[in-house]
């Protein structure tokens, strides 16, 4: 990953910390009536919930129901709404819940696709490298099955903590704020991951 | 710089360089550590590894129907009764009905328990409920009353009667 300079990083945490802002001004206007305000927000959000979830609970289908059910309570939540916590870390609170419990009712053994199904999903799948021979494919096809079976032999909160941390770039406080648990716990629950993961993954590369 | 490892925040830092969160101050410095460590080089090197693997994991695009999808259940929800909703914001508030019906109910048993070791009479009288026998004039006759009355003949009786011999009494009275 290119490393950013220090004035790239201040640009970078103003543009985030302005889209916090934006988020919390987009909800109240929502909790005031204002329907283009709530399309906005899931405009915005819609992809990276759809995404988590589908890492979660590796079945595209399912992600896809929890994370209407996701916006569903937040827009029944509306009329409440205080911007007491930055709206994402309300937004994947919401997610994580309804992932882990979907995960805890053994829901994954009749709903989840098979590590080894590549199908089912045409071209909405997108392939590192397409223009690569039948065997780069394989060997693609090999190292995404491995890495979906690390993850998914993550225990629920290790997983949720990593694909925040690694996929989401979110802090170790606001994962912190999502879980509902303290920063060192978190650290804990990534670095045991890491651990796992790096056991698992590390002669891929 | 002082050894990650031997410092004990090796986990932090690596993830941290692997992640790309470090100022390029702090990375340079880890990375010139980096160069002279073996044991901090093989877990740097591990942690990248892992990182570039996680690069991999691609997802497929969200469906083209999905907001619509959305929108019909918010519309369904709109639709629901009044009471419901309420019953729904209810279920979902913070407050939890749970701990309510265990202490209601351990209230109702102790005051059970309570009117069993002190029962309330309903009446000014103490006395055990009377049979009542409804008679053809209508008058109300108190059997109680009738026994007292029978034992009081039945006494004076006794005290008329001529003094004999005391006898065993028959079995039975």
């Amino acid at each position: 990953m290119a490393q950013l300079s220090d004035s790239q990083r201040v640009n970078q945490d103003m543009t985030a910390l302005a889209s916090l802002e934006r988020d919390a001004e987009l909800m109240l206007r929502v909790r005031d009536g204002d329907e283009t305000s709530f399309a906005l927000l899931l405009n915005r959000h819609r992809g990276p919930v759809v995404h988590f979830l589908y890492r979660m609970v590796q079945n595209q289908g399912v992600a896809e129901e929890l994370a209407q059910e996701v916006f569903l309570r937040v827009y029944k939540s509306r009329g409440t709404y205080e911007p007491t916590a930055k709206f994402t870390t309300w937004l994947f609170r919401i997610a994580t819940h309804l992932a882990l419990n979907w995960l805890r009712d053994g829901k994954a053994e009749k709903g989840q696709e098979s590590i080894d199904d590549t199908g089912g999903e045409g071209p909405a799948r997108q392939l590192q490298d397409r223009s690569g021979s039948i065997e780069q494919t394989l060997v693609y096809e090999a190292r995404l099955r491995e890495i979906r079976a690390a993850i998914e032999a993550l225990p629920g909160k290790q997983r949720a903590a990593v694909l925040m941390h690694k996929y989401e770039e979110m802090e170790y406080s606001q994962i912190a704020g999502v879980l509902g648990c303290s920063e060192s716990a978190v650290k804990s629950l990534l670095f045991r991951a890491y651990e796992t993961l790096r056991a698992r993954l590390a002669h891929l590369v | 710089m002082r050894c990650p490892i031997e410092a004990g925040n090796e986990k932090t830092l690596m993830v941290a360089l692997a992640a790309g969160t470090l100022t390029p101050a702090e990375q340079e410095t880890l990375e010139r550590h980096i160069d002279e460590c073996a044991g901090c080089r093989r877990l740097a090197d591990e942690q990248k590894a892992v990182w570039s693997a996680l690069d991999v994991w691609t997802v497929p695009m969200v469906s083209e129907d999905f907001d619509q999808r959305l929108h019909a259940r918010i519309a369904v929800e709109a639709r629901r009764s009044w009471w419901k909703r309420q019953w729904d914001s209810l279920s979902h508030a913070r407050f939890s009905w749970k701990p309510v019906l265990p202490v209601a109910a351990a209230c109702v048993a102790l005051f059970g328990v309570f009117l069993v070791r002190n029962p309330v009479s309903l009446g000014t009288s103490q006395k055990a409920p009377t049979t009542v026998i409804q008679t053809q004039d209508a008058q109300k006759v108190d059997v109680d009353q009738v026994e007292r009355a029978l034992d009081d003949i039945d006494m004076l009786n006794q005290l008329d009667a001529p003094a004999t011999a005391p006898h065993s009494s028959p079995a039975g009275s």
